[in-house]
């Protein structure tokens, strides 16, 4: 378990402790238990999202398509319940599959195409879109089955199902990265690249893996957006790659890649939800919502670059001189022992 | 001074036979064969883009050369990848070290070939317990194995790249400018570690520009010139000035003492 908790949670759980006080301390509704159950039902979906977000920075890519593919999925999932008659017990299996198979073409275009994960995904961001588009005419398709929404809205024991999901797909992830060796291999590709093919490391195959497990963590997400809205729509998820890619930032993850712990990254989808929470609770228009999106996004970036930059000036401070400040940027330990 | 005693009727270690590699239509290596026995250490030497490196590295399998052929122990093979390379014995310190600077040591050590528990998860203590024992063989000072190699000063990160090329009981070893980044007490370490290797029987490439560091470590020297082999010599036929005079006329001393 060494591996797991470790120093690089710190941070990110200072900044969503602290974004909650505030939070707390200037609208009094936000501790009202009806608003907490519906914070954690409002984080799931992006934080789930995340998880494959993140595993694909580690590896020093990018990944813009997730949005788009939630609402072509949701689409999916509504042509085949709705329309074909296909029992749910096998559609949502289905559309997981169809998320890892999105990705997995996602992340060979990129690893063996040689294309930046930049553009791939931005040109899956647009076209994914317009595929969602083609079904039904581009129209919504509404209530699908009933057995949909407790997918999302129901309780075990009293406690909201996504907090089960969560649990378990962080869980699951945490294991991944930490404890076996994809998981140090995708550390390995984000860290250096050029290391990692020389040391025999099949580069391309790590590449293309974290972009399988993006699709099915987005494919997740979007059985849940259905489930929530019991609906598809090739509206659904615009900017949740964003708010995705958000998350992995504001917990630390370097987009630089090899860099960041994955439990970080709920807590800042977390630290961004508290964040939306807190303004629409005060009535903010979703205009404002956006401008404080980017500069949360801003902000968690350049505390990233002024961290190492600190880190450096002190080392100099101090005549740490082991420690060179030309290598700080990556200094920081990706699965540091020592906390 | 290793005057050679290498019994040069066995089979070689390594035979890279005629071997040529182009980028863009510039011939990098162009119809180029060296050799190395058991025990021996052949110096590659030439200037900045003579091609020795990349000779090398299509022995380390990072690239593929365009025609020629490999053979180790009289077997031809082929090297698609580093991975290949590794399955022959083939170990290799690259200039760059190849290390993936967020990870520490023992990650770096077992990188791409990870110790796993037998449920099949990566055994970090196991890691760090083999890495522990072979850096206190290599470079007793070493103390950080907690922190990111990025952390680590030049010739700690170089005794971590040793040690990888060291611990999986290469046969074949390259060293590319090994001492580039060391001060002299770290330089003296690895002569040793050569020697020491060289004992055990294993052959090794040594890439260098250091005329000096040749003629002290090396049985043989192979000198590269705008991707052709100039010659090989044995070290104890010829003197600095005519290792000199191969790198920078690429004219070869007389007749080919080493063949």
């Amino acid at each position: 378990m060494k591996r797991i908790f470790d120093s690089q949670l710190i941070g990110p759980f200072a900044a969503m402790m602290i974004v909650a006080l505030v939070v707390a301390l200037t609208t009094e509704r936000f501790l009202n238990p009806g608003n907490l159950s519906n914070l954690s039902l409002q984080v799931s979906i992006v934080a789930l999202i995340a998880i494959g977000s993140t595993i694909v920075i580690f590896a020093a890519g990018i990944d813009l398509s997730s949005g788009s593919m939630v609402a072509l999925l949701t689409m999916i999932l509504a042509q085949v319940l709705k329309f074909m008659g296909i029992p749910l017990m096998m559609a949502v299996p289905l559309i997981l599959i169809v998320g890892g198979l999105l990705g997995f073409v996602l992340g060979a275009i990129t690893a063996y195409g040689r294309i930046p994960a930049f553009i791939t995904t931005l040109a899956a961001l647009i076209a994914f879109r317009g595929l969602a588009l083609t079904f039904n005419n581009g129209s919504p398709i509404f209530s699908l089955d009933p057995a949909l929404e407790p997918l999302f809205y129901g309780k075990v024991a009293g406690i909201p199902m996504p907090f089960f999901y969560l649990v378990f797909f962080y869980g699951l992830a945490a294991f991944i990265m930490n404890f076996t060796k994809l998981g140090r291999e995708i550390y390995a590709v984000g860290g250096n690249p050029a290391a990692a093919v020389l040391t025999g490391i099949n580069v391309r195959k790590v590449q293309t893996m974290t972009f399988v497990i993006a699709g099915f963590m987005t494919a997740v997400g979007a059985v849940l957006m259905s489930a929530r809205l019991n609906s598809g729509s090739p509206n659904y998820g615009q900017t949740l790659e964003l708010q995705a890619i958000a998350a992995a930032v504001v917990g630390g993850a370097s987009l630089a890649g090899g860099r960041g712990n994955i439990l970080a990254t709920l807590m800042g989808a977390m630290t961004i939800v508290i964040v939306q929470n807190g303004l629409n609770l005060n009535a903010a228009p979703s205009s404002v919502q956006n401008i404080v999106l980017g500069a949360i996004i801003l902000l968690a970036v350049g505390i990233d670059m002024w961290r190492t930059e600190l880190s450096a000036t002190i080392g100099r401070l101090f005549g740490h001189s082991d420690q060179p400040a030309s290598r700080a940027s990556s200094a920081k330990p990706a699965t540091s022992k020592d906390s | 001074m290793a005057k050679s005693d290498i019994n040069r009727d066995q089979t070689p270690l390594v035979e890279m036979r005629d071997i040529c590699i182009s980028f863009g239509g510039v011939h990098a290596v162009d119809h180029v064969s060296v050799d190395l026995y058991p025990g021996e250490v052949v110096g590659l030497l030439g200037h900045n883009g003579a091609g020795k490196s990349t000779l090398i590295k299509i022995l380390s399998g990072a690239y593929q050369g365009d025609s020629g052929e490999i053979l180790i122990n009289g077997e031809r093979v082929e090297i698609n990848n580093p991975r290949d390379a590794r399955s022959h014995k083939i170990e290799t310190i690259y200039q760059t070290l190849a290390l993936a600077d967020n990870l520490d040591a023992a990650s770096n050590l077992f990188l791409g070939r990870e110790l796993v528990t037998s449920f099949g998860l990566v055994d970090d203590d196991a890691m760090e317990s083999e890495c522990r024992k072979i850096m206190g063989r290599l470079n007793p000072n070493f103390k950080k194995f907690a922190e990111p190699v990025s952390a680590l000063s030049g010739g700690q990160r170089q005794s971590v790249a040793i040690a990888r090329a060291v611990y999986f009981d290469a046969r074949i070893l390259i060293m590319d400018e090994p001492t580039a980044a060391l001060g002299p007490h770290e330089t003296q370490m690895v002569s040793e570690l050569i020697q020491q290797l060289k004992a055990e029987g294993i052959g090794i490439f040594l890439i260098s520009h250091d005329i000096h560091d040749v003629m002290e470590l090396c049985d043989r020297a192979s000198v590269m010139k705008n991707g052709k082999l100039v010659g090989t010599v044995d070290v104890g036929d010829v003197t600095d000035d005519d290792l000199l005079g191969m790198i920078i006329l690429g004219k070869h001393p007389g007749a080919r003492e080493a063949e």
